[in-house]
Protein backbone atom coordinates (compact mmCIF):
# COMPACT_ATOMS: atom_id res chain seq x y z
CA UNK A 1 0.00 0.00 0.00
CA UNK A 2 1.47 3.36 -0.75
CA UNK A 3 2.17 5.58 1.60
CA UNK A 4 1.58 9.49 2.08
CA UNK A 5 5.12 10.11 1.06
CA UNK A 6 4.53 7.93 -2.14
CA UNK A 7 1.64 9.71 -2.82
CA UNK A 8 3.55 12.81 -2.23
CA UNK A 9 5.81 12.19 -5.13
CA UNK A 10 3.43 11.34 -7.19
CA UNK A 11 1.96 14.60 -7.18
CA UNK A 12 5.34 16.48 -7.32
CA UNK A 13 6.53 14.34 -10.37
CA UNK A 14 2.82 14.94 -12.10
CA UNK A 15 3.62 18.93 -11.35
CA UNK A 16 7.02 18.93 -12.28
CA UNK A 17 6.46 17.08 -15.69
CA UNK A 18 4.27 19.33 -17.06
CA UNK A 19 6.72 22.53 -15.98
CA UNK A 20 3.94 23.93 -13.96
CA UNK A 21 5.63 24.48 -10.74
CA UNK A 22 5.82 22.71 -7.34
CA UNK A 23 3.54 22.17 -4.32
CA UNK A 24 4.92 22.36 -0.78
CA UNK A 25 3.80 19.74 1.95
CA UNK A 26 1.82 22.38 3.42
CA UNK A 27 -0.65 23.04 0.48
CA UNK A 28 -0.64 19.37 -0.56
CA UNK A 29 -1.78 17.91 3.25
CA UNK A 30 -4.65 20.53 2.97
CA UNK A 31 -5.16 19.88 -0.51
CA UNK A 32 -5.75 15.66 0.33
CA UNK A 33 -7.96 16.37 2.65
CA UNK A 34 -10.35 18.34 0.66
CA UNK A 35 -10.16 16.11 -1.75
CA UNK A 36 -11.06 13.13 -0.10
CA UNK A 37 -13.87 15.04 0.99
CA UNK A 38 -15.16 15.27 -2.52
CA UNK A 39 -14.04 11.56 -3.37
CA UNK A 40 -16.40 10.67 -0.37
CA UNK A 41 -19.40 12.80 -0.98
CA UNK A 42 -18.80 11.71 -4.68
CA UNK A 43 -19.63 8.08 -3.92
CA UNK A 44 -22.58 8.76 -1.04
CA UNK A 45 -23.98 10.75 -3.88
CA UNK A 46 -23.93 13.76 -5.10
CA UNK A 47 -27.18 15.74 -5.54
CA UNK A 48 -26.01 17.22 -9.05
CA UNK A 49 -27.25 14.79 -11.00
CA UNK A 50 -30.73 14.73 -8.88
CA UNK A 51 -33.48 15.07 -11.51
CA UNK A 52 -37.16 16.16 -11.09
CA UNK A 53 -38.80 13.71 -9.13
CA UNK A 54 -36.17 10.79 -9.52
CA UNK A 55 -33.43 11.99 -6.34
CA UNK A 56 -31.18 9.80 -7.22
CA UNK A 57 -27.32 10.17 -7.98
CA UNK A 58 -25.17 8.54 -10.78
CA UNK A 59 -22.82 7.42 -8.09
CA UNK A 60 -24.79 6.56 -4.19
CA UNK A 61 -23.77 4.46 -1.48
CA UNK A 62 -25.78 1.37 -1.52
CA UNK A 63 -25.09 0.84 -5.87
CA UNK A 64 -23.38 -2.05 -5.58
CA UNK A 65 -20.97 -3.90 -3.74
CA UNK A 66 -18.14 -1.68 -5.48
CA UNK A 67 -19.21 1.50 -3.87
CA UNK A 68 -19.25 -0.35 -0.79
CA UNK A 69 -16.27 -1.83 -0.87
CA UNK A 70 -14.41 1.44 -1.94
CA UNK A 71 -16.65 2.98 1.64
CA UNK A 72 -15.74 -0.01 3.53
CA UNK A 73 -12.10 1.68 5.49
CA UNK A 74 -15.16 4.11 6.71
CA UNK A 75 -17.84 1.91 7.86
CA UNK A 76 -16.95 0.30 11.08
CA UNK A 77 -19.33 -2.40 12.90
CA UNK A 78 -22.45 -0.89 13.80
CA UNK A 79 -22.46 1.34 17.75
CA UNK A 80 -24.70 1.52 19.92
CA UNK A 81 -27.07 4.64 20.47
CA UNK A 82 -28.05 5.36 23.59
CA UNK A 83 -31.77 7.56 23.31
CA UNK A 84 -32.96 9.32 26.15
CA UNK A 85 -36.48 9.75 27.22
CA UNK A 86 -37.28 12.57 24.92
CA UNK A 87 -36.01 10.18 22.07
CA UNK A 88 -32.90 12.16 21.36
CA UNK A 89 -29.34 10.39 20.61
CA UNK A 90 -26.27 12.75 19.57
CA UNK A 91 -24.30 12.13 16.48
CA UNK A 92 -21.63 10.10 16.51
CA UNK A 93 -18.64 13.28 16.69
CA UNK A 94 -17.24 11.09 13.43
CA UNK A 95 -20.52 10.67 11.54
CA UNK A 96 -20.39 11.65 7.82
CA UNK A 97 -23.92 9.82 6.62
CA UNK A 98 -26.07 7.25 8.15
CA UNK A 99 -26.09 3.86 6.95
CA UNK A 100 -28.68 2.34 8.76
CA UNK A 101 -30.29 2.58 11.82
CA UNK A 102 -31.38 -0.96 13.86
CA UNK A 103 -33.58 -1.80 16.65
CA UNK A 104 -32.03 -3.40 19.48
CA UNK A 105 -32.45 -7.37 20.16
CA UNK A 106 -32.65 -6.58 24.02
CA UNK A 107 -32.46 -10.18 25.18
CA UNK A 108 -29.51 -11.49 22.87
CA UNK A 109 -25.86 -10.31 24.44
CA UNK A 110 -24.47 -10.37 20.96
CA UNK A 111 -23.74 -6.97 19.68
CA UNK A 112 -24.77 -8.00 15.88
CA UNK A 113 -27.68 -9.01 16.87
CA UNK A 114 -30.58 -7.11 15.68
CA UNK A 115 -33.95 -7.06 15.70
CA UNK A 116 -35.06 -4.72 12.78
CA UNK A 117 -34.72 -1.44 11.19
CA UNK A 118 -35.41 1.88 12.03
CA UNK A 119 -36.33 4.00 9.33
CA UNK A 120 -35.56 7.38 8.52
CA UNK A 121 -38.62 9.92 8.30
CA UNK A 122 -38.50 13.38 7.37
CA UNK A 123 -40.21 16.13 9.55
CA UNK A 124 -43.17 16.55 7.35
CA UNK A 125 -44.53 12.68 7.10
CA UNK A 126 -44.06 12.70 10.95
CA UNK A 127 -47.67 12.96 11.69
CA UNK A 128 -48.77 10.18 9.24
CA UNK A 129 -46.36 7.77 10.71
CA UNK A 130 -47.23 8.74 14.24
CA UNK A 131 -50.81 8.05 13.31
CA UNK A 132 -50.02 5.03 11.22
CA UNK A 133 -52.74 2.26 12.59
CA UNK A 134 -51.36 -0.58 9.86
CA UNK A 135 -47.44 -0.14 11.25
CA UNK A 136 -47.84 1.15 14.51
CA UNK A 137 -44.70 3.01 15.73
CA UNK A 138 -44.52 1.39 19.04
CA UNK A 139 -43.46 -1.91 17.26
CA UNK A 140 -42.13 -0.23 13.86
CA UNK A 141 -40.00 2.84 15.52
CA UNK A 142 -38.90 5.67 13.17
CA UNK A 143 -36.14 8.66 13.38
CA UNK A 144 -35.55 12.35 12.25
CA UNK A 145 -32.44 13.89 11.50
CA UNK A 146 -32.03 17.27 13.68
CA UNK A 147 -29.00 19.77 14.27
CA UNK A 148 -27.16 17.43 15.70
CA UNK A 149 -28.84 14.90 17.06
CA UNK A 150 -31.57 12.09 16.52
CA UNK A 151 -35.27 12.20 17.21
CA UNK A 152 -36.56 8.59 17.78
CA UNK A 153 -40.35 7.45 18.08
CA UNK A 154 -41.64 5.82 19.96
CA UNK A 155 -39.73 8.47 23.26
CA UNK A 156 -38.92 5.39 25.02
CA UNK A 157 -37.08 3.25 22.48
CA UNK A 158 -34.13 3.30 24.82
CA UNK A 159 -31.42 2.21 22.16
CA UNK A 160 -30.61 1.91 18.89
CA UNK A 161 -27.36 0.76 16.68
CA UNK A 162 -26.36 2.55 14.00
CA UNK A 163 -24.22 1.64 11.09
CA UNK A 164 -22.47 5.08 9.58
CA UNK A 165 -20.16 6.70 7.07
CA UNK A 166 -17.06 7.66 9.46
CA UNK A 167 -15.13 10.74 8.41
CA UNK A 168 -11.44 9.71 7.10
CA UNK A 169 -8.94 10.33 9.37
CA UNK A 170 -7.04 13.15 7.42
CA UNK A 171 -3.80 12.43 5.71
CA UNK A 172 -0.47 14.06 6.99
CA UNK A 173 3.00 14.42 5.25
CA UNK A 174 4.68 14.64 8.18
CA UNK A 175 8.50 16.32 8.32
CA UNK A 176 11.48 16.94 10.13
CA UNK A 177 13.40 19.66 9.63
CA UNK A 178 17.75 19.03 8.39
CA UNK A 179 20.31 20.72 8.96
CA UNK A 180 19.73 22.85 5.70
CA UNK A 181 16.26 23.59 6.92
CA UNK A 182 14.74 21.51 4.49
CA UNK A 183 11.53 19.07 5.29
CA UNK A 184 12.69 15.77 5.25
CA UNK A 185 9.43 12.89 5.29
CA UNK A 186 8.67 11.43 8.79
CA UNK A 187 6.85 8.49 8.63
CA UNK A 188 6.50 8.26 12.60
CA UNK A 189 4.43 11.92 12.33
CA UNK A 190 2.60 11.07 9.55
CA UNK A 191 -0.63 9.30 8.47
CA UNK A 192 -1.58 7.48 5.48
CA UNK A 193 -4.54 7.75 3.42
CA UNK A 194 -6.71 5.60 4.68
CA UNK A 195 -8.26 4.27 1.50
CA UNK A 196 -7.63 1.46 -0.82
CA UNK A 197 -5.05 1.56 -3.28
CA UNK A 198 -7.09 2.25 -6.30
CA UNK A 199 -8.92 4.74 -4.65
CA UNK A 200 -6.15 6.72 -4.01
CA UNK A 201 -5.14 7.41 -7.58
CA UNK A 202 -9.24 9.14 -7.39
CA UNK A 203 -8.08 11.42 -4.76
CA UNK A 204 -4.71 12.30 -6.37
CA UNK A 205 -6.12 12.94 -9.50
CA UNK A 206 -8.78 15.39 -7.64
CA UNK A 207 -5.30 17.34 -6.00
CA UNK A 208 -3.86 17.44 -8.94
CA UNK A 209 -7.05 18.91 -10.12
CA UNK A 210 -7.31 21.25 -7.91
CA UNK A 211 -3.03 22.19 -8.29
CA UNK A 212 -3.58 22.84 -11.81
CA UNK A 213 -6.50 25.20 -11.41
CA UNK A 214 -4.56 27.03 -8.80
CA UNK A 215 -1.16 27.17 -11.33
CA UNK A 216 -3.97 27.93 -13.92
CA UNK A 217 -2.00 25.11 -15.85
CA UNK A 218 -4.98 23.60 -18.06
CA UNK A 219 -2.15 21.08 -18.85
CA UNK A 220 -2.30 19.63 -15.47
CA UNK A 221 -6.24 20.13 -15.00
CA UNK A 222 -6.61 18.14 -18.72
CA UNK A 223 -4.32 15.17 -17.46
CA UNK A 224 -6.52 15.05 -14.00
CA UNK A 225 -9.74 15.45 -16.04
CA UNK A 226 -8.47 12.38 -17.85
CA UNK A 227 -7.65 10.32 -15.22
CA UNK A 228 -10.80 10.43 -14.09
CA UNK A 229 -12.99 10.35 -17.24
CA UNK A 230 -10.48 7.16 -18.14
CA UNK A 231 -10.60 5.45 -14.71
CA UNK A 232 -7.15 4.70 -12.93
CA UNK B 1 -47.65 -22.03 2.45
CA UNK B 2 -47.25 -20.21 5.77
CA UNK B 3 -48.50 -16.43 5.32
CA UNK B 4 -44.99 -14.90 6.44
CA UNK B 5 -43.59 -16.78 3.49
CA UNK B 6 -46.63 -15.39 0.72
CA UNK B 7 -46.21 -12.12 2.19
CA UNK B 8 -42.26 -12.14 1.81
CA UNK B 9 -42.92 -13.18 -1.67
CA UNK B 10 -45.32 -10.99 -3.14
CA UNK B 11 -43.25 -8.10 -1.61
CA UNK B 12 -40.15 -9.21 -3.31
CA UNK B 13 -42.47 -8.98 -6.70
CA UNK B 14 -43.51 -5.86 -6.28
CA UNK B 15 -39.53 -4.32 -5.48
CA UNK B 16 -38.05 -6.90 -7.60
CA UNK B 17 -35.82 -7.78 -4.94
CA UNK B 18 -35.51 -7.55 -1.43
CA UNK B 19 -36.85 -4.47 -0.03
CA UNK B 20 -34.07 -2.10 1.74
CA UNK B 21 -34.77 0.10 4.69
CA UNK B 22 -36.70 2.52 2.46
CA UNK B 23 -39.38 0.63 1.78
CA UNK B 24 -42.62 1.55 2.40
CA UNK B 25 -44.62 -2.14 1.67
CA UNK B 26 -44.37 -3.28 4.74
CA UNK B 27 -45.51 -7.25 6.01
CA UNK B 28 -48.40 -5.37 7.95
CA UNK B 29 -49.64 -3.74 5.09
CA UNK B 30 -49.53 -6.52 2.90
CA UNK B 31 -51.45 -8.49 5.24
CA UNK B 32 -54.30 -6.01 5.57
CA UNK B 33 -55.27 -7.49 1.97
CA UNK B 34 -55.29 -10.76 2.41
CA UNK B 35 -58.74 -11.12 3.66
CA UNK B 36 -60.27 -9.60 0.53
CA UNK B 37 -58.21 -11.37 -2.15
CA UNK B 38 -59.13 -14.67 -0.27
CA UNK B 39 -62.56 -13.60 -0.43
CA UNK B 40 -62.16 -13.11 -3.93
CA UNK B 41 -61.21 -16.53 -4.83
CA UNK B 42 -63.56 -17.65 -2.88
CA UNK B 43 -65.95 -15.91 -4.58
CA UNK B 44 -65.15 -16.80 -7.79
CA UNK B 45 -64.53 -20.40 -7.28
CA UNK B 46 -68.12 -20.16 -6.09
CA UNK B 47 -69.47 -18.64 -9.33
CA UNK B 48 -67.00 -21.05 -11.52
CA UNK B 49 -68.91 -23.96 -9.83
CA UNK B 50 -72.33 -22.73 -9.94
CA UNK B 51 -71.40 -22.25 -14.01
CA UNK B 52 -70.07 -25.21 -14.75
CA UNK B 53 -71.82 -27.75 -11.97
CA UNK B 54 -75.52 -25.59 -11.42
CA UNK B 55 -74.26 -25.97 -7.85
CA UNK B 56 -72.89 -23.07 -5.83
CA UNK B 57 -70.82 -25.30 -3.24
CA UNK B 58 -67.25 -24.09 -1.95
CA UNK B 59 -64.56 -26.71 -1.82
CA UNK B 60 -63.93 -28.06 1.15
CA UNK B 61 -59.92 -26.78 1.42
CA UNK B 62 -61.24 -23.20 1.97
CA UNK B 63 -62.71 -23.84 4.99
CA UNK B 64 -61.66 -23.25 9.03
CA UNK B 65 -62.72 -24.75 12.37
CA UNK B 66 -62.94 -22.61 15.03
CA UNK B 67 -63.31 -23.96 18.43
CA UNK B 68 -63.89 -22.44 22.06
CA UNK B 69 -65.34 -18.97 21.27
CA UNK B 70 -67.04 -17.71 24.26
CA UNK B 71 -70.83 -17.26 24.16
CA UNK B 72 -72.47 -14.45 26.20
CA UNK B 73 -75.79 -12.84 26.46
CA UNK B 74 -76.75 -10.42 23.91
CA UNK B 75 -77.81 -7.89 26.55
CA UNK B 76 -80.70 -6.85 25.33
CA UNK B 77 -83.28 -9.52 24.31
CA UNK B 78 -83.96 -12.31 26.71
CA UNK B 79 -82.97 -15.51 25.49
CA UNK B 80 -80.37 -14.51 22.71
CA UNK B 81 -76.70 -14.99 23.18
CA UNK B 82 -73.86 -13.67 20.84
CA UNK B 83 -70.43 -15.04 20.37
CA UNK B 84 -67.48 -13.53 18.08
CA UNK B 85 -66.50 -14.83 15.18
CA UNK B 86 -62.92 -14.45 14.35
CA UNK B 87 -63.68 -12.63 10.70
CA UNK B 88 -67.10 -11.56 8.32
CA UNK B 89 -67.48 -14.31 7.19
CA UNK B 90 -67.82 -14.23 3.23
CA UNK B 91 -71.35 -13.20 2.06
CA UNK B 92 -71.80 -16.41 -0.16
CA UNK B 93 -75.12 -17.01 -0.88
CA UNK B 94 -77.31 -16.28 2.19
CA UNK B 95 -75.44 -17.69 4.73
CA UNK B 96 -73.15 -19.98 3.26
CA UNK B 97 -69.91 -18.61 4.38
CA UNK B 98 -70.71 -20.83 7.54
CA UNK B 99 -71.24 -24.24 7.08
CA UNK B 100 -71.41 -25.63 11.01
CA UNK B 101 -72.11 -23.90 14.45
CA UNK B 102 -72.00 -26.71 17.40
CA UNK B 103 -72.26 -25.98 21.08
CA UNK B 104 -69.95 -27.60 23.04
CA UNK B 105 -68.82 -28.35 26.53
CA UNK B 106 -66.21 -30.10 28.44
CA UNK B 107 -67.81 -33.74 27.49
CA UNK B 108 -70.29 -32.78 24.98
CA UNK B 109 -70.61 -31.61 22.18
CA UNK B 110 -74.59 -30.80 20.59
CA UNK B 111 -76.25 -31.79 16.86
CA UNK B 112 -75.31 -28.77 14.45
CA UNK B 113 -77.70 -25.86 15.08
CA UNK B 114 -79.58 -24.66 12.12
CA UNK B 115 -78.34 -21.35 10.14
CA UNK B 116 -80.87 -18.92 9.87
CA UNK B 117 -80.86 -15.86 7.57
CA UNK B 118 -81.15 -12.55 9.13
CA UNK B 119 -84.46 -11.43 7.28
CA UNK B 120 -86.13 -14.98 9.11
CA UNK B 121 -85.13 -14.85 12.41
CA UNK B 122 -88.02 -12.93 13.66
CA UNK B 123 -90.80 -14.50 11.19
CA UNK B 124 -89.59 -17.73 12.48
CA UNK B 125 -90.68 -16.23 16.06
CA UNK B 126 -94.37 -16.75 15.16
CA UNK B 127 -94.00 -20.10 13.28
CA UNK B 128 -94.42 -23.87 15.23
CA UNK B 129 -90.75 -23.99 16.31
CA UNK B 130 -88.61 -27.06 15.39
CA UNK B 131 -86.28 -28.52 17.78
CA UNK B 132 -82.93 -26.98 18.29
CA UNK B 133 -80.87 -23.52 18.12
CA UNK B 134 -81.11 -21.48 15.31
CA UNK B 135 -78.50 -19.07 15.10
CA UNK B 136 -77.66 -16.65 12.48
CA UNK B 137 -74.94 -14.18 12.19
CA UNK B 138 -74.61 -10.60 11.77
CA UNK B 139 -71.40 -8.99 10.58
CA UNK B 140 -68.40 -11.46 12.97
CA UNK B 141 -71.07 -11.78 15.41
CA UNK B 142 -72.77 -15.27 15.24
CA UNK B 143 -76.23 -14.83 17.24
CA UNK B 144 -78.45 -17.73 19.52
CA UNK B 145 -81.92 -17.66 20.59
CA UNK B 146 -82.17 -20.12 23.27
CA UNK B 147 -84.65 -18.79 25.47
CA UNK B 148 -85.49 -22.12 27.14
CA UNK B 149 -82.10 -23.15 27.83
CA UNK B 150 -79.08 -20.85 29.44
CA UNK B 151 -76.36 -21.89 27.09
CA UNK B 152 -73.80 -19.12 28.44
CA UNK B 153 -71.67 -22.02 29.88
CA UNK B 154 -71.44 -23.71 26.40
CA UNK B 155 -68.48 -22.62 23.87
CA UNK B 156 -69.35 -22.45 19.72
CA UNK B 157 -67.55 -24.66 17.10
CA UNK B 158 -67.85 -22.90 13.98
CA UNK B 159 -67.00 -24.22 10.71
CA UNK B 160 -66.92 -21.77 7.98
CA UNK B 161 -65.19 -20.00 5.22
CA UNK B 162 -61.90 -18.83 5.87
CA UNK B 163 -58.14 -18.29 5.42
CA UNK B 164 -57.22 -19.14 8.76
CA UNK B 165 -55.91 -17.00 11.59
CA UNK B 166 -53.41 -15.03 9.21
CA UNK B 167 -51.01 -15.22 12.12
CA UNK B 168 -47.53 -14.67 10.11
CA UNK B 169 -46.13 -18.36 11.20
CA UNK B 170 -49.74 -20.15 10.46
CA UNK B 171 -50.22 -22.36 7.50
CA UNK B 172 -52.92 -19.65 4.78
CA UNK B 173 -55.98 -21.95 4.56
CA UNK B 174 -55.63 -21.61 0.44
CA UNK B 175 -55.31 -24.40 -1.50
CA UNK B 176 -52.74 -23.92 -4.28
CA UNK B 177 -54.15 -22.99 -7.14
CA UNK B 178 -55.87 -19.70 -5.83
CA UNK B 179 -52.35 -18.41 -4.93
CA UNK B 180 -51.55 -16.98 -7.86
CA UNK B 181 -54.94 -15.62 -7.86
CA UNK B 182 -54.30 -13.87 -4.65
CA UNK B 183 -50.55 -12.71 -5.15
CA UNK B 184 -51.91 -11.39 -8.39
CA UNK B 185 -54.42 -9.24 -6.74
CA UNK B 186 -52.22 -7.91 -3.43
CA UNK B 187 -49.88 -7.23 -5.92
CA UNK B 188 -51.48 -5.41 -7.96
CA UNK B 189 -53.45 -2.99 -5.85
CA UNK B 190 -49.91 -2.27 -4.31
CA UNK B 191 -47.82 -1.61 -7.81
CA UNK B 192 -51.03 0.87 -7.99
CA UNK B 193 -49.74 2.59 -5.40
CA UNK B 194 -46.06 2.91 -6.19
CA UNK B 195 -46.65 4.16 -9.76
CA UNK B 196 -48.20 7.19 -8.22
CA UNK B 197 -46.31 9.97 -8.34
CA UNK B 198 -45.48 11.55 -4.51
CA UNK B 199 -45.08 14.56 -3.26
CA UNK B 200 -41.52 14.97 -2.01
CA UNK B 201 -41.40 18.46 -1.93
CA UNK B 202 -41.54 20.24 1.89
CA UNK B 203 -43.36 23.03 0.36
CA UNK B 204 -46.72 23.59 2.38
CA UNK B 205 -48.35 22.61 -0.78
CA UNK B 206 -50.26 19.04 -1.69
CA UNK B 207 -49.22 19.21 -5.43
CA UNK B 208 -46.82 16.85 -7.54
Amino acid sequence: MPSIDDNFKLVKYIIKKNLNGDVSDASFNMLVKQAELSYLSHLIGGTETYQQGRPISRVELGNNQHIAQKLSPFIDTPELLTIDSNGNAVFPTDMIAVNAMFKVNATSASSRDYSGRIKWVNQDRLYSYLDDPIDPVAQNPIYLIEKNKFQFYPLSLGNAKISYIKKPVSAVWGYTVDANGRHVYNSATSQNLAWGEIDQVEILARVIRIIGVNLNAASVVNFANEIKAAGA
Amino acid sequence: MIVNVLITRIIRQIYGEKPSDDATITKNLVKTYLPEAIAQAVKTSAKENLQIEGIQYVNNSFYTTFKELQISPEGTIQGDYKCKLPSIPIALGRNEGIASVKLQDAVRTSVPLYMMSADGIDYMDKMPKPKGTPCWNEGSTLFFRSPKLNIEDYTAVVRMVSGGNMEMDSEINISDEWLPMISIYIRDALLASRKVQTDVSNDGLDKI
